[in-house]
């Protein structure tokens, strides 16, 4: 069983700890073990990058991570977040490879949405989303609707909104997949800075090697069996 | 074979969306077939009933001069005539009878002479009290004037001056005597002739030995009573039309030495109407539930339109040319189509077993007949357009590429830019004030005419009355949604809290899907209301009409003019149940040379015993036209057609002559007249009048009452037969609740079985608002799914979510609902005006079913409530089947 708990010497608890966790999906004969049996730490400011071919079981991964599904054996805990319903928006954003704004909602009300489910004051919520949308370089965009803006664009409002809740553990989904390498650089910079100056920890799935080689620890998964490669 | 799969794979992963149009299209043919079929034979048993009804088919006279048994011959051998006899006519000047030590001798009246085979022939006609079955057969009326009975010896005066005795063999009542002793080749215009009040009936061959020695002119006549095969079409105004050719057929070879009295073809005139009538009533009640049917079909069948457009865009990417996508979206509709008609029909077998009972509709004859065959169609089609079209219209107007993108913006819809919302509605006000100035005539069936029609236009008032609302609806909608913020956010704020904006602004932006499930619900809920409020009104003034009819709750009733023993009032009265009494008189009046009831009341009292209502007097309340005539002792109330006929206005005095009791004779009355009536209880529809009762017993001499009318504190037929028991039955007083003359009516749409119509109707407008609470709502929440998966992926709790979704039920329910009372209760005035022919009289207002509505409204709330709750139960859990594709 692969073990994925190094960084032993750090003294914080873990932000997320998996344990013997693996996730089977489908039902009868199409039923299929998705994610083995893994262990796993993430550990607050740590970055990770998680590569491996499609439907390897990168995106399930992530969504044990984050509380998004659980696992079908095996536990996965949230130490110093609590129980799995408190998880998002507050301690965990998540930024999804495709289109996830929600469609009735303009450009700077998605952004605001964390907030405002946060119990923020739409005023606030409002003047903070359009503070995240400029440093993401939308601020034009923010009365635009979803369906108004392009695939690329969409995916920048979604990584700007994975961040408007301050969490402590961002979990990107091939966050610039839709993006040109340049826009997918700048956005990759600006993720970096900001889950550095919040002490964010940071995993991020991607294909490009370019962009797993920005992170710190590397993650890899082949056919469900999760592997670290280097710290 | 790529069909095979396509379906297969349908069946395992679109289940649901399959079920539900399946079940559209179900419902859209069971309740086409169940109602087409009904009315089908409906229309059927009219035609049965009226011509079972009719005592004789035809009454043919016979000039004078041409042999009974020449015109005999010829009109039996005439095709058609199933049985043929001559019957004689004898004028008798004078009945007399030494009976009981007193003579009593009546005035004028008839001698019939019919062969041995005549009531047996012909049962209707008589109706035997007491004694024999044959010989000489005195009328009950008759009996009562001369003190006779069974072995009376009487005498009757022939033309001429001649008198023969005859030894009474039995006692009979004339139940048909109205036709029996008509006026054969009288104008229609005029009023039909009252029948004889003295009557013989003798074997033909004893008429013939009396008769033959008679010399006097116009002393008899002959008529031939024939009975027809069974050969008239089942449809009523293809049966009035045959009758009436095969009369005239008739009149022809007999030129012009015969006339027809054409019984049965009368009665078929009545019967087309009410068939008219019927088809209207499908058109106004039935087609509504299936519009409405295939519209939820529709509307399911659009659901999930983006993932199925990008289903077909994938299968295009995967070399499927637009022809074969198209067939794939045929074959699919084909299938729905199929097996959903099956169950249609299945479904109007039991609906027709559990409805229609006592239309005696038959399994085998809702199968055969040409409603399910086109209701098997129609669901066909409904199915290959709900769910063909769409892909056929996506292959011609989508690139690949568009298929795969969510769709853009809503425009302004066309409609709404030409307001054809108003247009609609001004153009339902123009149609309905132009009907109501033609008096609301929608039957157009000329008395007499063979061709009668419906009035379609009529029909357009109350369908652009529900379009245009639906789409005013839609406006109003769209108009609060898109401009009215802040209203919506006060009101959301409490529930939506800080997402109050997030809340509005989402459902601004969503204002087409929104709309659309509100216009949805509110059409339903109008055609629910409509239908209910409609039917009640109907089955009210059923109600009404049957007690215009006899009269009160229970009507006791003495042949003829013959009074009532003057102690029945105080025997009545002490019948368990009996809560009032009212005496009536009934009289014949001369009003120049026509004779016509007159009935007199004591207007003080009547409403004790009688539910007088405001529509059958003209121009004034029920309470003003009593009080009028109680104004005066000389008042009278004069009906309609009397009024118009004689030119009479109220406030002028008219005389009457009216038989005084003294001498037999009739002597001019005068009268003031009051007001006018349209009907009376137990009046004819025609001409009569209403008068004091005191004062017409004063000035004939005669305080005999003729009718009781008795309101009951209970059911009134356990009333009427323990009131039977104290009437002799030689005595011909007839005893009759309301509820015998329900069944019994067989004018209006009472000859259909309305209660199992009104089921269905009432059953499906109910499925109907149910399932278009919860479907409007399901599939604005099924559609929303990824929207929702999102929410929840960045944090929404349920109860976030459930703000955003209370929020937006809460919109569709109430304004739903509430648009669709409105138009609803618009659509059951508008209904109630036009098919003013249906109702006899028309009402003074709506009936409002409490019980059917309140239920309507809760089934309608817990539907879309279930709906909520379901959607935001299946929300707690991310979708991960939609996040894996994020």
């Amino acid at each position: 069983m692969p073990d994925h708990t190094a960084n032993q010497s750090r003294h914080d608890a873990p932000l997320v700890r998996g344990r013997d966790a693996s996730k089977d999906l489908g039902v009868g004969a199409a039923l299929r073990t998705v994610v083995e049996p893994a262990n796993f730490d993430i550990f607050p400011g740590e970055r990770i990058s998680l590569t491996g071919q499609s439907g390897s079981g990168k995106s399930t991964l992530l969504h044990l991570i984050s509380g998004l599904s659980t696992p079908t054996s095996g536990v996965v805990e949230w130490p110093q977040f609590g129980s799995i319903d408190a998880l998002r928006p507050t301690f965990i954003g998540i930024a999804f490879q495709g289109p996830s704004l929600l469609a009735p909602l303009s450009v700077v009300e998605n952004v605001a949405l964390p907030l405002l489910l946060l119990g923020e004051s739409e005023r606030h919520a409002r003047s903070a989303a359009l503070v995240m949308l400029d440093r993401f370089e939308l601020s034009e965009l923010s009365d635009k609707l979803p369906e108004e803006i392009s695939g690329g664009q969409s995916q920048r409002v979604g990584v700007a909104r994975s961040l408007m809740g301050e969490p402590r553990l961002l979990v990107a989904d091939e966050p610039t997949g839709q993006c040109d390498q340049v826009t997918a650089f700048r956005v990759l910079d600006i993720m970096d800075e900001l889950t550095k100056e919040r002490g964010c920890a940071l995993i991020i799935a991607a294909h490009d090697p370019k962009i797993a080689s920005r992170m710190d620890v590397h993650w890899t998964i082949e056919a469900g069996r999760l592997a670290r490669n280097s710290a | 074979m790529l069909e095979a799969r396509w379906l297969s794979g349908l069946v395992r992963r679109r289940r649901g969306r399959l079920v539900s149009i399946t079940v559209g299209v179900a419902l859209t043919v069971g309740f086409l077939a169940a109602l087409g079929s009904f009315f089908s034979a409906a229309s059927s048993n009219m035609t049965h009933q009226a011509i079972r009804s009719a005592p004789v088919d035809w009454q043919v006279q016979l000039a004078p001069g041409l042999s009974a048994s020449a015109g005999l011959n010829v009109v039996a051998s005439e095709p058609g005539v199933a049985k043929a006899l001559a019957v004689n006519y004898g004028n008798v000047s004078s009945f007399s009878c030494n009976c009981g030590g007193t003579l009593q001798t009546t005035g004028a009246g008839k001698a019939l002479g019919i062969p041995t085979s005549y009531a047996t022939v012909f049962p209707k006609e008589f109706r035997y009290l007491i004694g024999a079955h044959r010989g000489v057969l005195l009328a009950q009326q008759t009996t009562s004037n001369l003190h006779a009975a069974v072995g009376s010896r009487i005498q009757i005066g022939l033309p001429g001056g001649s008198h023969v005795e005859l030894r009474v063999d039995g006692i009979i009542d004339l139940p048909a005597a109205n036709s029996l002793f008509q006026a054969v080749g009288q104008p229609s215009a005029l009023a039909p002739q009252a029948p004889p009040d003295n009557v013989v009936v003798l074997p033909a061959s004893l008429w013939y030995s009396i008769y033959q020695h008679v010399n006097a002119a116009n002393a008899s006549i002959t008529q031939i009573h024939v009975r027809l095969a069974n050969v008239l079409p089942s449809d009523p105004s293809a049966a009035f039309s045959d009758a009436l050719a095969r009369a005239h057929h008739l009149e022809a070879r007999m030129t012009g030495q015969a006339l027809v009295g054409n019984n049965v073809a009368a009665l078929l005139d009545a019967a087309r109407n009410d068939a008219l009538y019927a088809n209207l009533l499908f058109l106004f009640l039935g087609v509504p539930g299936v519009v409405l049917a295939i519209l939820l079909t529709g509307v399911l069948g659009a659901s999930g339109g983006d993932r199925r457009r990008k289903e077909q865009a994938l299968l295009r990417l995967r070399g499927a040319s637009a022809r074969r996508v198209v067939g794939l979206g045929a074959l699919e509709g084909l299938t729905v189509g199929v097996v959903g008609s099956i169950l249609g029909v299945v479904l109007a077998l039991g609906v027709g077993k559990l409805s229609f009972r006592a239309a005696h509709l038959k399994a085998t004859g809702l199968l055969t007949s040409g409603w399910t065959v086109s209701a098997f169609v129609t669901g066909l089609l409904v199915a290959v357009i709900c769910l063909a079209l769409p892909v056929l219209r996506d292959s011609r107007t989508l690139t690949i590429a568009e298929g795969r993108v969510a769709l853009g913006a809503p425009r302004r819809p066309l409609w709404a830019r030409l307001y054809l919302d108003f247009v609609a509605l001004g153009l339902a006000a123009i149609v309905f004030i132009r009907s109501a100035s033609n008096g609301y005539q929608v039957v157009v069936a000329p008395e007499g005419v063979a061709t009668s029609a419906v009035d379609t236009t009529v029909f357009l008032a109350p369908l652009l009355l529900w379009i245009g609302a639906a789409l005013l609806s839609w406006r109003m909608a769209s108009a609060v949604l898109s401009r009215g913020g802040g209203v919506l956010g006060a009101l959301l704020r409490p529930a939506a809290g800080p997402l109050t904006s997030v809340a509005v602004a989402s459902m601004r932006r969503q204002r087409t899907l929104l709309s659309r499930g509100l216009v949805i619900l509110m059409i339903t809920s109008s055609f629910a209301v409509s239908t209910a409020v409609f039917n009640a009104t109907y089955s009210a003034q059923s109600r009404v009409d049957a007690g215009l009819t006899n009269g009160a709750d229970v009507a006791v009733t003495a042949p003829g003019t013959t009074g009532l023993p003057s102690n029945l009032a105080n025997v009545v009265q002490a019948v368990p149940g009996v809560a009032s009494l009212s005496p009536m008189i009934h009289r014949y009046a001369y009003v120049g040379a026509d004779l016509q009831d007159l009935y007199g009341i004591n207007p003080r009292t009547i409403r004790n015993s009688v539910h007088m209502v405001d529509s059958v007097f003209t121009g004034i309340t029920a309470p003003q036209a009593l009080k009028a005539l109680a104004s005066r002792p000389d008042a009278i109330l004069v009906s309609q057609e009397t009024a118009t006929t004689y030119l009479l206005t109220p406030g002028t005095m008219i005389r009457l002559r009216l038989q005084f009791a003294a001498d037999h004779r009739y002597h001019t009355v005068p009268f003031h007249f009051v007001g006018i009536v349209r009907e009376f209880p137990t009046a004819p529809h025609d001409s009569f009048f209403i008068a004091n009762s005191r004062y017409v017993a004063r000035v004939t001499g005669d305080a005999s009452s003729q009718i009781l009318l008795i309101h009951t504190n209970g059911p009134p037929p356990p009333v009427a037969a323990a009131i039977s028991t104290k009437v002799s039955p030689l005595s011909g007083i007839t005893v009759r609740s309301i509820d015998q003359q329900l069944s019994a009516t067989l004018t209006g749409l009472s000859a259909i079985d309305l209660s199992g119509l009104t089921r269905l109707e009432l059953t499906l407008a109910f499925l109907l608002a149910a399932a278009a609470a919860g479907i409007v709502l399901a599939l604005g929440l099924v559609e929303r799914r990824r929207t929702f998966a999102i929410a929840v992926a960045i944090g929404a709790k349920s109860r976030h979510l459930a703000s955003f979704v209370w929020s937006e039920a809460v919109f569709i329910l109430s304004g739903g609902i509430l648009l669709g009372t409105v138009t609803g209760w618009l659509l059951a005035e508008v209904l109630t005006k036009l098919l003013t022919g249906v109702f006899d009289p028309p009402p003074d207002h709506l009936s409002v079913p409490v019980g059917y509505l309140t239920a309507l409204l809760s089934v309608t709330l817990v539907s879309g409530v279930v709906a909520v709750v379901t959607s935001l139960r299946a929300t707690r859990e991310p979708q991960m089947d939609v996040l894996r594709d994020l």
